[in-house]
């Protein structure tokens, strides 16, 4: 069957179509936007070179959403990917059950973010929440989880641990199916401890996985949101006001709509240098074969 | 081939792009216009009711009724995008707090000119409830109030009991309830004294601020008030009672609705629109008691409340669409819609017969005659203080430093004054 050339450009066409209006357009009008000061309501457009960003750098609250953010993706993420791992090795092991397991752990991950984060305003109520009274079985004292600043951002983080793991689970069990059993055998051969084959064989072939599942997690936990609108607020005091609870509430809150968009070009920018840094580091670490 | 596969792929990309439109405007006989609210669930049912008694009652327009998630904050934000496509609804209610916004964002337009034009008549209306939507410069009437609410002491009266205490329908003073909530909370029985629902917004703030003679701001001098004495008065009160007595809890409004109705929360400052919930839910001896007359013991200052909930307004439309959306406002506050609103959701309605208790409300006044306790604190209602521009932010600012002072990272004096300092640069003054 021949092709003309102008065939796959057709096919793909729709989708590119659908791409450009719904990302490429919103993208560089925002960049546009993120220059000028617009009055949403009347349209009213006016240049003013990079005030916004300036107006951004002055903020303490938007330098305080970048750090919050940061502290979630620099806890989230490992937390994550390593409990992913964990539990794959471990849910692998252990035979019928697997399919439960497997079950069990992905059921966070379709339950809507909203349903999970209202279900966990119960969980971490301070004087009555199940999570504050199985610690006191323990003589340990709960936090005031969601409203205290040094406990309202673990706290969202818990959740988003809790979210977003059992995907990792399962990414992870497909990548140990892919490992020859046979190099297992071959180490127990030459005497490899548990510790040894895992370091020496599993990590590594599942080096791909591991790339995959942390580029996925980091950038999606910039991204953090609506756990923090329902749950926080981005309180108490910003302590839990994230990078993209500040887009949000400086553009539809405060109508601030010129300076929303340049906090979210400045996290584009952010995220697009937090992936250059993890492609190139795992050119470096990672095995295909 | 090829071509047939590129037809049926083109098709597919257009095809929604083929329906036609959603007709703007009227049918050739019928007006539509649109309602937005922000009530769901049971709630949401008496808007609902009251659309489509309205749609029944007349041929000549056709209203829909949309409530919007996320209470008034959301509202906004559907409104805000709404505005930017062009597609804003005719009518909507917006919360007391917002009517600045409504007027000078939003458009509203005044319905001065409707009542004026069309003889409306005022006098059946609670003059002070008027109020919470007239001009108070020009006396302009640019919207009509809705749903309102105070704030109502709920009691315990079993746990106060327990402790002594036998709560009367009016406490003199705020001193008086600091020492009720010192008394009723019992920390190893896991009960608290008292809660407030304040992390939210300012009204409870604001309340106790101009009950201790206080007031926001002065516009005209461009001066931030909220800091000076009365508003560290309010810090001291709050502060003391959580950090001194221990009786008043760090916890949200929700938590501490929550911790009354399970009988963990001797006393709450809460909303009348929590009045049903609270009567329904609650499984002991329920007090609701009027806000304290003074402020404190030497009764310098007198009560007054901000006037909570919200006013109904007219976005602009065409002409024809705006006198639709006038004929639904009148009839929105017919006296069958506000018992409507009363019986199904707690809130105080504007017309004075409402509040009459041989009048339309005399059987859910004699099931629930509690719901007259808001009605008798109408004298001292206040406007629910309105910043000049950027509202929000000012109020996110206050509310964070408070929440800050809660959480000892800041003095009382501290949050106030750093609040006061940030609003004065937001506002340019």
């Amino acid at each position: 069957m021949t092709y003309k050339r102008w065939e796959p450009y057709a096919y793909i066409a729709p989708v590119l179509v659908l791409f450009a209006v719904f990302f490429i357009f919103p993208f560089f009008y925002s960049l546009f936007i993120s220059f000028n000061d617009w009055n949403i309501l009347t349209g009213d457009k006016t240049f003013v070179g990079l005030k916004n960003y300036r107006t951004l750098f002055a903020s303490k609250i938007f330098g305080l959403s970048i750090r919050n953010t940061l502290l979630y993706v620099f806890t989230q993420m490992p937390c994550s990917v390593i409990l992913g791992f964990l539990y794959a090795v471990l849910i692998e092991k252990s035979g019928r059950a697997k399919v439960v397991y497997r079950l069990l752990f992905f059921i966070p991950v379709v339950i809507s973010v909203s349903a999970a984060s209202l279900s966990f305003l119960t969980i971490f109520n301070t004087m009555h929440g199940p999570l504050n009274a199985f610690l006191k079985l323990f003589g340990i004292t709960g936090p005031n989880w969601l409203n205290s600043p040094k406990s309202a951002l673990p706290a969202i983080i818990i959740i988003g641990v809790w979210q977003s793991f059992g995907y990792n689970v399962i990414l992870y069990m497909s990548g140990l199916k892919q490992i020859d059993g046979q190099l297992y055998e071959a180490a127990d051969l030459d005497g490899a401890s548990a510790l040894r084959k895992t370091i020496s064989i599993t990590l590594p072939l599942l080096s791909p996985v591991s790339f995959f599942v942390i580029v996925i997690t980091t950038l999606s936990s910039f991204q953090v949101f609506a756990t923090v609108q329902i749950l926080t607020n981005g309180g108490p005091n910003n302590a839990s006001t994230v990078w993209v609870f500040y887009i949000w509430r400086e553009a539809f809150r405060y109508f601030e709509t010129s300076t929303a968009s340049s906090a979210a070009t400045l996290l584009f920018v952010f995220m697009l240098a937090a992936t250059f840094v993890l492609v190139r580091h795992f050119q470096k670490t990672v095995f295909y074969k | 081939m090829a071509a047939v596969s590129l037809l049926i792929s083109g098709g597919l990309l257009f095809a929604g792009g083929n329906q036609e439109a959603p007709k703007e405007g009227s049918t050739p006989d019928k007006i539509e216009i649109t309602f937005t609210h922000v009530f769901s669930g049971a709630r949401g049912e008496v808007m609902k009711g009251i659309v489509d008694r309205f749609n029944a009652s007349q041929d000549r327009i056709v209203v829909s009724q949309r409530d919007v998630p996320g209470w008034y904050g959301g509202l906004l934000e559907q409104l805000q995008t709404l505005a930017v496509g062009k597609q804003l609804p005719e009518v909507t209610i917006m919360s007391l707090s917002e009517s600045t916004t409504m007027r000078s964002q939003l458009g509203a337009v005044s319905m001065q000119h409707y009542i004026d034009h069309d003889g409306y008549n005022l006098d059946p209306f609670i003059p002070r409830m008027l109020d919470l939507g007239r001009d108070a410069a020009t006396g302009e009437q640019f919207a009509l109030p809705f749903a309102v609410s105070t704030p109502l002491i709920f009691v315990n009266r079993d746990l106060l009991r327990a402790k002594g205490i036998d709560a009367p329908v009016q406490p003199e003073t705020w001193a008086q309830i600091r020492e009720w909530a010192k008394t009723v909370s019992d920390p190893a029985a896991g009960i608290n004294g008292i809660g407030f629902q304040l992390d939210f917004d300012t009204w409870q703030f604001q309340i106790l601020l101009d009950s201790f003679g206080g007031q926001m701001a002065d516009v005209a001098t461009r001066k931030v008030l909220f800091n000076k004495e009365a508003g560290q008065r309010v810090m001291d009160f709050w502060l003391g009672m959580m950090l001194k007595d221990g009786s008043f809890p760090n916890i949200t409004g929700s938590e501490a609705a929550d911790n009354f109705i399970n009988g963990k929360l001797g006393i709450i400052v809460a909303t009348t629109g929590n009045l049903r919930s609270f009567t329904e839910n609650a499984q002991f001896d329920l007090g609701v008691l009027e806000l304290p007359t003074w402020d404190d013991l030497e009764r310098k200052n007198p009560r007054r409340i901000a006037g909570g909930g919200s006013n109904i307004f007219i976005l602009p439309s065409t002409p024809e669409k705006q006198e639709a959306a006038w004929e639904f406002v009148k009839f929105a506050l017919n006296e069958e819609s506000m018992k409507a609103i009363t019986e199904g959701m707690g809130y105080m309605t504007a017309r004075k017969v409402m509040a009459d208790p041989d009048g339309p409300m005399a059987d859910y006044m004699a099931k629930y005659p509690d719901s007259l306790r808001a009605y008798d604190m109408i004298d001292d209602l206040v406007n629910w203080y309105n910043w000049p521009r950027q509202g929000a932010r000012i109020t996110q600012t206050l509310l964070d430093n408070i929440i800050a002072a809660f959480n000892e990272q800041k003095s009382g004096k501290e949050a106030l004054d750093d609040a006061a300092n940030a609003t004065m640069q937001i506002l340019g003054w």
